[in-house]
């Protein structure tokens, strides 16, 4: 599926990120070094406060960093402005939220169409790569209906098809299974698990270990700083 | 350039399933500019209504017609020294004009009788402070009057000073509400006019008022010289060969400025005026109430604005995790921006055409109820209203889709 060629989707090199709270300096992240090669299967762990969510917005881009460097294939991202920051988020991105995050008013089919309405895609090809995406989650018969007409794991199929739509070189996952029940949640993971096979670079961001078990390597950060690295044997079936 | 038109299109599609989700909530917001757009296009409207009864008048004289006054036709203020000492008008200027413009093909003069005639009666009927006028015969040509009965004075009553008298549409009514004034004879201010002929009445005048050419008692000029020998003031009036209306307009001026000795590097202690400088100088008041009410019209916007900018203020506060989302999907600060502005833009010009609407339907049913008062809703009345209501939404939709633009991306994922 994806046809990019081999090689680094993330590098970072101390990677960090402060925030100043009145008076005093919150270190959130102490100095991250990751690289992520194409089609790995990624899990973030750590527990809340560790930092976790603070590099997942950095390496969503929807941050920037107080110091350090990422690249982004290839790319050098520090420097970049709002307007490249965007066209990343829009092109190489695909967020999948823990809260869906879909509008609500808008069906299916118009949800997994927005980022390619901010790609500048033509309404006719827009909606065929829509419908599309939504066939690879197998709900190409719902893409009428909106987000409050859907079950729980059918709204993150349709965030998932969203994130999908644009082909984006990373799949940013945040809790994607922290609002659904364990039935649904083995649903969800269980596709994730196809969409890797079908070869996306994914990166789950969790705090639950039988989610993070899905994926062939696990990185837990705690403090703001990578506490261990390691491959993982997955647990899922081939 | 098609990429952009998409967009466009996509977010008035999402500005009008806003507007249509909070219906209410947006009229309301609305509602200053709805008042504002309504107000400026019934005022623009009835006046103008009533400036396109002016100018039928004014036109019913003659488009060829050029009428010479002592002072300004509209005088806003005090008259200044220069025009209160100005000499008066004198029947040979009329002569002069006649003889001695080559583009000119008439010019007559006429007189006012003075205003302080006490009435005219007939019988048991009476007219208070008639409005009596000497004229020679050829002002029935110039002023393009029409018969109703009878017939105009002729030159050798004039000449004879014979004490005739053409009524306008008016009196006559007024005189002999049964008819039949021909050959009667009519005392005003107590001397006797026999009655030669009678007038077709005029178009009406502004809202439904007489015209006041059918108030007129037209007698012959010398006849009125006679009663009232003080008389000097004259006005003039010269009708143009047809489409030689500018030359005869110099050469008129020409003529009086050796006729009245003014000097070369003096201006002209007289006024000109044709049906077009007329209506222009009328258009001046039409203008100047205009501008008054845009002023006022302006409150309306200023206020409807703010309205409008709070609620944007609110709409965004409320879907501060939508921008969020948007942004992280790869929404650009203009994608949001642009976003926000059109919502604005399209709530104010809906509320503005909702006011233009409004505004034509009471007007077509004040027309219904009042069909003296002539309303005609003038082509920028309409342009106003969408394009006015349409910048309200730009300029106080700007800050609030300043903000939105201007979130940032986690903060705003983060908003409950």
């Amino acid at each position: 599926m994806n046809t990019r060629t081999d090689g680094e989707v993330i590098r970072t090199r101390g990677l960090t990120r402060s925030f100043a709270m009145g008076s005093t300096t919150v270190h959130a992240l102490r100095g991250i070094d990751l690289v992520i090669q194409r089609g790995e299967y990624v899990a973030i762990m750590g527990p809340s406060g560790s930092g976790k969510s603070t590099l997942m917005n950095l390496i969503g881009c929807l941050d920037t960093p107080t110091a350090g460097e990422y690249w982004l294939e290839g790319q050098a991202t520090a420097q970049l402005g709002e307007r490249e920051l965007a066209r990343i988020r829009n092109r190489e991105i695909g967020f999948v939220f823990q809260t869906f995050n879909l509008l609500p008013r808008a069906s299916a089919l118009r949800n997994v169409e927005l980022p390619l309405i901010y790609a500048q895609v033509s309404p006719a090809e827009r909606r065929a790569r829509a419908i599309e995406a939504l066939r690879q989650v197998d709900l190409a018969d719902r893409m009428d209906h909106r987000p409050n007409e859907l079950s729980g794991g059918q709204r993150q199929r349709v965030s998932i098809a969203r994130a999908l739509v644009t082909n984006p070189a990373l799949l940013l996952a945040d809790e994607p299974t922290g609002n659904l029940d364990s039935k649904t949640s083995q649903e969800i993971m269980a596709l994730f698990d196809v969409l890797h096979r079908a070869g996306h670079t994914i990166l789950v961001v969790t705090h639950e270990r039988d989610i993070a078990d899905h994926a062939g390597r696990i990185v837990t950060i705690r403090d703001g700083m990578v506490a261990s690295d390691e491959p993982h044997a997955r647990t899922a079936a081939p | 350039m098609r990429a952009r038109l998409v967009m466009l299109w996509e977010n008035v599609k999402l500005a009008w399933d806003t507007l249509v989700t909070h219906r209410f909530r947006s009229f309301l917001t609305v509602l200053g500019i709805f008042i504002g757009v309504l107000l400026v296009v019934a005022v623009a409207s009835v006046l103008n209504g009533f400036r396109q009864t002016v100018v039928d008048q004014v036109e019913q004289f003659g488009t060829n017609n050029v009428y010479v006054f002592r002072m300004p036709f509209v005088n806003l203020g005090p008259l200044s020294r220069e025009m209160r000492l100005r000499k008066p008008l004198r029947l040979e200027d009329a002569w002069a004009i006649r003889d001695r413009c080559p583009s000119v093909e008439l010019a007559t003069a006429g007189i006012a009788a003075p205003g302080f005639l006490k009435r005219a009666t007939y019988r048991g009927e009476e007219v208070d402070s008639p409005r009596l006028r000497g004229v020679f015969p050829d002002n029935a040509d110039v002023a393009n009057r029409v018969l109703a009965s009878g017939r105009f004075f002729t030159e050798q009553e004039n000449l004879h000073r014979a004490p005739v008298v053409v009524l306008g549409a008016a009196v006559a009514d007024a005189l002999f509400p049964t008819g039949g004034a021909l050959g009667k004879d009519v005392l005003i201010a107590g001397r006797k006019y026999t009655v030669v002929g009678t007038l077709e009445p005029r178009k009406e005048g502004p809202f439904g008022r007489q015209n006041e050419e059918d108030t007129l008692f037209l007698a012959p000029y010398y006849t009125v010289r006679r009663f009232y020998p003080g008389l000097d003031d004259h006005f003039l009036v010269a009708r143009a060969v047809s489409g030689k209306l500018a030359q005869a307009m110099d050469e008129i001026a020409e003529v009086l400025r050796r006729q009245r000795q003014v000097r070369w590097n003096e201006d002209n202690n007289f006024e000109l005026g044709t049906a077009d400088t007329l209506i222009a100088a009328f258009d001046d008041i039409v203008f100047a109430a205009l501008a008054v009410m845009f002023l006022l019209s302006t409150v309306g916007f200023l206020v409807g604005g703010v309205g409008v900018m709070n609620i944007m203020l609110v709409s965004v506060k409320e879907r501060t995790r939508e921008i969020g989302v948007r942004k992280a999907l790869g929404a650009r600060r203009r994608d949001i921006m642009g976003q926000f502005l059109i919502e604005a833009v399209v709530l104010c010009t809906i509320g503005g055409g909702l006011g233009l609407l409004c505004a034509e339907a009471l007007l077509l049913g004040v027309g219904q109820l009042l069909p003296d008062l002539a309303s005609q809703t003038p082509w920028w009345a309409r342009g106003f209203a969408f394009l006015g209501s349409a910048s309200v939404g730009l300029f106080f939709g700007l800050w609030p889709a300043w903000k939105a633009a201007s979130l940032d991306p986690v903060e705003a994922l983060r908003y409950e």
